[in-house]
């Protein structure tokens, strides 16, 4: 089961409201690529992994993911802090705004709703681990995009951490990879599936 | 069977080998990564800066060489507030336990994630007494964690 610790994995500090940058920073809440999907797909993930150690590596990652979101949700929660009406409209905001306030709701900066198909569980230990190591490479490029956009150290801060922790992830992924490979024939590793079979 | 036409040659030291004691196989059709090793790691508020305690996973953008941000950690007479002490402390002990997590048999690992959790246990109940509850299930007299909720600021509105 879940505990919640009531602290921030890392500080978010923003001095000055940024509709237009919450508005692209909102896609690694509720994106393609974006931290709310991986925790889903990482915790959706470690009931058909057979290896347990990887099985509790999706666990750690799922959770740490949990709280990137909500680093990303006090992002945009502090961005669009103290707006005034002139900002909401000259910035695009307004679109979001009608239906959502200054509320946080997970979606992609182009206004894709969050939705189960932005991630998978294909039920097979390999594929899974696949998958996982391509999301942390994804979520590492948009992480580059948001610093490109962002001229605001109070921002780039805590994304440059989040950006950091996805090359990590990549990583013992790649090791969890090493550990179903050490189960498998090398001969051939896809004579079956060790999450079915 | 071992066909031996599929194995592809490893030069030493390449993080190919059987650090985990994980046999040195390898095929066509098949990706690896490297296995890490275990060694030195950076201090807790580098690995803060840094977003990990280990050197060899520190890969920075380009851009980030630009505009040095440095977080403010330390009060006037150079000790550190508490709530960064829990969250560089909380943070390389999670990267830790990621480590762990593929590494469970290696016992430096094991053995600094032990003596760091020692101190983070002492300084959460520091905090726990003299900030606010940080878990639902924490007791330390006066008022319980559910009544606490009032006290501010919330975790997303700013500080530690």
């Amino acid at each position: 089961m879940w505990f919640y610790e009531r602290r921030l994995e890392y500080p978010v500090n923003i001095k000055t409201p940024n509709a237009k940058l919450a508005q692209a920073i909102i896609s690694q809440l509720g994106g393609p690529d974006g931290e709310l999907g991986a925790s889903m797909r990482y915790l959706n993930q470690r009931y058909s992994m057979p290896v347990l150690q990887v099985a509790g590596l999706l666990t750690d990652i799922g959770t740490e993911e949990l709280a990137h979101m909500e680093i990303i949700s006090a992002i945009l929660h502090q961005l669009t802090k103290g707006l005034t009406m002139e900002e909401i409209k000259q910035s695009g905001f307004d679109r979001y705004f009608v239906d959502h306030t200054t509320g946080v709701w997970p979606q992609s900066a182009g206004g894709v709703p969050f939705c189960a198909s932005e991630f998978q569980c294909t039920g097979d230990a390999v594929t899974d681990l696949f998958e996982n190591m391509a999301a942390e490479q994804k979520a590492r490029t948009t992480y580059d995009n948001i610093l490109r956009l962002s001229d605001d150290p109070d921002v780039s801060d805590p994304i440059r951490f989040l950006r950091a922790r996805e090359i990590v992830h990549f990583q013992r992924f790649g090791e969890g990879l090493r550990m179903v490979q050490e189960q498998l024939d090398c001969a051939n590793y896809y004579a079956c599936n060790i999450s079915f079979d | 069977m071992i066909n031996s036409e599929n194995r592809l040659k490893i030069p030493p030291d390449s993080g190919f080998e059987g650090g985990n004691g994980m046999e040195n196989h390898r095929s066509l059709a098949m990706a690896y990564v490297p296995y890490q090793q275990f060694g030195e790691i950076f201090d807790f508020s580098e690995a803060m800066e840094k977003g990990t305690v280990f050197p060899g996973l520190y890969k920075p953008f380009q851009k980030e060489a630009c505009g040095d941000h440095k977080r403010r950690t330390e009060t006037g007479n150079g000790q550190k507030e508490l709530p960064v002490q829990i969250c560089e402390l909380g943070f390389a002990l999670y990267d830790l336990t990621l480590f762990l997590d593929t590494h469970p048999e290696d016992s430096d690992a094991g053995a600094l994630f032990e003596n760091y959790l020692q101190k983070y246990r002492e300084i959460r109940k520091e905090f726990t007494g003299t900030y606010r509850p940080l878990g639902a299930l924490d007791g330390n007299g006066g008022q319980l964690p559910a009544q606490s909720w009032g006290q501010k600021p919330m975790p997303w509105e700013g500080g530690c």
